[in-house]
């Protein structure tokens, strides 16, 4: 890709389905990375997630699948085919990084042998991600982002705050796949840290990243409470100290008791009322002891203001408050206009789209989305030629139906 | 000794509370030398705040469990840099600093003479890292808050909650420390970037925007179809049953998830074949998402009696996604973090060492992560003016007394 790009001397193999691996090879990819996805011959899993144009399903036209796979080549293997293993294995013998997300024992089964890969290019940094990690007593477990993010503690502490009935309010998962977002995430840090270990040692490695960890990650204020005082760990009751809150015309999160110059905002934002100049709410125990008091109150002056009258008082007077929104009202934010947040991107199945921009603003390094994601095995024929496949010879692997495109 | 890939790189980090600690400690543990620069003017709210329980029954500024186990691999000085001679010092230290991180409200470095352009004349290649809600620039830019609040600014608490129910908060601090891991990333991107070409630059995070690139599935869904995704609790667009149901124990849940047609078989075969799965219009995962209530009612009739550990084994047997829904007291006891190193103990000067959570990915080359202690406050201030910086033992004594350093 783009040579001005700061990862652009990274080629990277993308032998990973559906969110984690993928949102770590788009993080690579967007910075410059050269990255080639390998999928089966079905296609990736988010072919079949949308959002779809018109809600019909169609393998070319998954919003999901679009969004994580832009700037990548695709080609098509076969890998339950000893042809298509040899593919992979030529793929990672000149490759920088090679991305899997399948526990050692399936990659065995198939004849991937992450050992003999890396004695085969010693640079190479393979990247394992898993729902439970590489290593350890489930890790030939099952698992997505669902099962990950309830095992890791976060679904304990989702929804924060809110759990009146625990009976029959149970632990809850992310309206989409958040944690393997995360997982990917974390991969591409992770990643990054064996890329620079390379660059001054030399050598690859295999980085391990457990969804589960990377998610348990999340959580480290319970793990690190836990180690010092286990008494203190509450339920899933427990009052926070920011609350969604309900307004006028919608939602906000308010979280203005933590510090005292944010409650004398506050008080003044309401127009120092009676019951906020009790002396008690004058410290941060004073009002922790006494959040069940002065919650209604809030709650009652906030349903006489509109989102954004909230917000912006919130602004001037320097209180933690942010509107709750939906994806239309984001993307009708002013900010996130004023710093080109939203991208357009033309897709020749799909049409053209707005989506997230960088995760990021780097100065110093080129983001760009300069091309659309692949169709199915849209490059098997031009990356197998680029490995010094013959002609004859791809055709017989499309024969044999090892490849396809 | 191990290798670590940040060896001899410095980190000057003015950064505070959740998420910059948590980057900063990758940092450290990787082999940079961080100097985490803190101020008795304005301690971090997690050495003072809820989460400081202190240790053995007593408080501390240097007894915050939340504190300890979030800044190991640093060392520590305090720094009025209100002062004058506070934003010397500071200078001084960033001349020899390859990074700098900070997260101060939008504004305050510039006006405390530390913005990026003033700390590029003392250090023409210095990469600066600047993490605040929603960006340092736009008509917003103002806006105070931090992770939590700031999410929900993403579309992501709008998707998330119970049906019928309101957008739900998340915890954890979520996303805090994600937004560390990416700030890692960001800054390793940005050495890469300094070995090619010699150049230094300023990484300007917006917690929004890092949040709203992981969730695309909702703006999407608003792009091609015009509608605003709502909260449907655990339930999945394709995959049906998801839930999370309830097992026999107090508040005891197991997450259980079925993504094919063959799985729902292996569910029914594993509950004994109850009349009402065999039912014929649930074969199809459209089928049983259409009845998910009645559904879950049927699966939940048989997971209340079992035990939830157990019984994610048996559904693992048969190839079914589930796991427990765990919290810190199960996980701890299960043993799986401790096995895979996540859970690592770590020493401090003055509470000793303690069981914490270190970092989430495991390295071939790097077997044992070399964790050091949490600073306490001031901790190293002797060994960065005196040692690092040069400044004469009766010089530092004044600078203590007038309230510089401190």
């Amino acid at each position: 890709m783009d040579g001005s790009s700061t990862l652009s001397d990274l080629r990277v193999i993308e032998c990973a389905d559906g969110v984690a691996g993928p949102y770590c090879g788009k993080l690579l990819a967007d910075l410059g990375a050269e990255v080639v996805k390998v999928e089966p011959p079905g296609g990736d899993s988010s072919r079949r997630f949308g959002p779809f144009p018109g809600d019909r399903p169609h393998l070319e036209r998954s919003g999901q699948f679009l969004y994580l796979n832009s700037n990548k080549r695709g080609v098509t293997l076969d890998l339950e085919h000893a042809a298509g293993v040899e593919v992979l294995t030529r793929l990672a013998a000149d490759a920088d990084v090679l991305i899997l997300d399948r526990p050692r024992s399936q990659l065995e089964a198939l004849g991937i042998d992450v050992d003999a890969l890396r004695e085969a290019n010693e640079g190479l940094v393979v990247t394992v991600l898993t729902p439970y990690g590489f290593t350890g007593p489930y890790k030939d477990w099952a698992g997505n982002a669902h099962t990950v993010y309830q095992m890791s503690g976060m679904g304990r502490e989702t929804p924060s705050g809110y759990v009146t009935d625990p009976e029959h309010e149970p632990p809850l998962s992310p309206g989409n796949p958040q944690a393997d977002y995360l997982t990917g995430v974390t991969a591409a840090t992770s990643t990054m840290v064996a890329i620079t270990y390379r660059r001054v040692y030399g050598g690859g490695q295999l980085v391990d990243v457990s969804g589960v960890e990377a998610n348990t990650n999340h959580v480290r204020m319970n793990w690190n409470m836990f180690a010092y005082n286990p008494d203190l760990l509450g339920g899933r009751e427990k009052a926070a100290f920011g609350q969604v809150i309900e307004c006028k015309d919608g939602h906000i999160f308010f979280a203005p008791y933590g510090l005292d110059h944010w409650w004398m905002s506050l008080r003044r934002m309401m127009g120092d009322p009676e019951w906020a100049r009790d002396e008690v709410y004058l410290t941060g125990p004073g009002r922790t002891a006494n959040v069940n008091n002065i919650e209604p109150h809030v709650r009652a002056w906030a349903l006489n203001h509109t989102r954004d009258e909230l917000y912006w008082m919130s602004i001037e007077n320097k209180v933690p408050c942010f509107p709750v929104y939906s994806a239309s009202e984001m993307r009708a934010s002013p900010q996130l206009e004023a710093r080109g947040f939203f991208i357009e991107v033309e897709h020749p199945e799909a049409g053209s789209f707005v989506q997230p921009g960088a995760p990021v603003q780097q100065t110093g390094s080129r983001w760009a989305i300069d091309r659309p994601a692949p169709r199915l095995g849209e490059h098997t024929d031009e990356v197998l030629s680029e490995l010094g496949y013959s002609h004859d010879a791809i055709v017989a692997l499309f024969r044999d139906g090892a490849i396809q495109g | 000794m191990q290798n670590k890939p940040l060896d001899g790189l410095r980190v000057t980090d003015f950064g505070w509370i959740l998420s910059i600690p948590h980057a900063t400690a990758w940092l450290g543990t990787l082999g940079a030398d961080v100097v985490r620069v803190e101020t008795e003017v304005r301690l971090d709210l997690i050495r003072v705040q809820g989460m400081n329980r202190g240790i053995d029954g007593v408080l501390g500024l240097n007894r915050s469990g939340a504190f300890n186990g979030l800044n190991y691999s640093k060392r520590g000085v305090t720094l009025n840099l209100q002062k004058p001679e506070g934003r010397d010092l500071a200078l001084r230290l960033v001349e020899q600093s390859d990074i700098v991180t900070e997260n101060f409200s939008t504004g305050v470095i510039e006006r405390l003479g530390l913005g990026y352009e003033e700390l590029c004349k003392v250090r023409p290649d210095l990469i600066m890292l600047s993490g605040s809600p929603v960006g340092l620039t736009g008509p917003e830019a103002m806006a105070t808050g931090w992770g939590p609040t700031t999410l929900a600014y993403t579309g992501l608490p709008w998707i998330t909650g119970y049906r019928d129910g309101p957008p739900a908060a998340y915890g954890g601090a979520y996303p805090d420390f994600m937004i560390g891991v990416q700030m890692v990333f960001s800054i390793l991107v940005a050495l890469h970037e300094r070995e090619r070409t010699g150049k230094g630059q300023h990484i300007d995070l917006s917690m929004a925007e890092t949040v709203a690139a992981m969730t695309p599935e909702p703006l999407l869904d608003h792009e091609f179809n015009g509608r605003d995704a709502t909260r449907d609790g655990n339930r999945h667009p394709v995959f049906a049953p998801q839930g999370v149901y309830r097992t026999a124990g107090d508040d005891a849940w197991i997450a259980i998830s079925i993504e094919t047609d063959e799985q729902w078989a292996a569910l029914i075969d594993a509950m004994g074949s109850p009349a009402w799965a065999l039912d014929r219009t649930l074969a199809t995962a459209g089928g049983r998402r259409t009845r998910h209530d009645e559904v879950d009612e049927g699966i939940t009739a048989w997971t209340h009696r079992h035990d939830t550990h157990g019984l994610a084994g048996l559904l693992q047997s048969v190839g079914i996604p589930a796991a427990p829904s765990w919290g810190p007291r199960d996980l701890a006891a299960d043993g799986l973090l401790r096995e895979r190193g996540f859970l690592t103990p770590i020493g401090h000067t003055e509470v000793g060492e303690r069981e914490v959570a270190g970092l989430p990915s495991r390295f071939s080359a790097m077997p044992e992560l070399a964790y050091g202690p949490a600073p306490m406050l001031g901790e190293h201030n002797r060994e960065v003016f005196c040692d690092l910086l040069g400044v004469p033992e009766e010089e530092y004594e004044r600078l203590c007394a007038d309230g510089v350093i401190g």
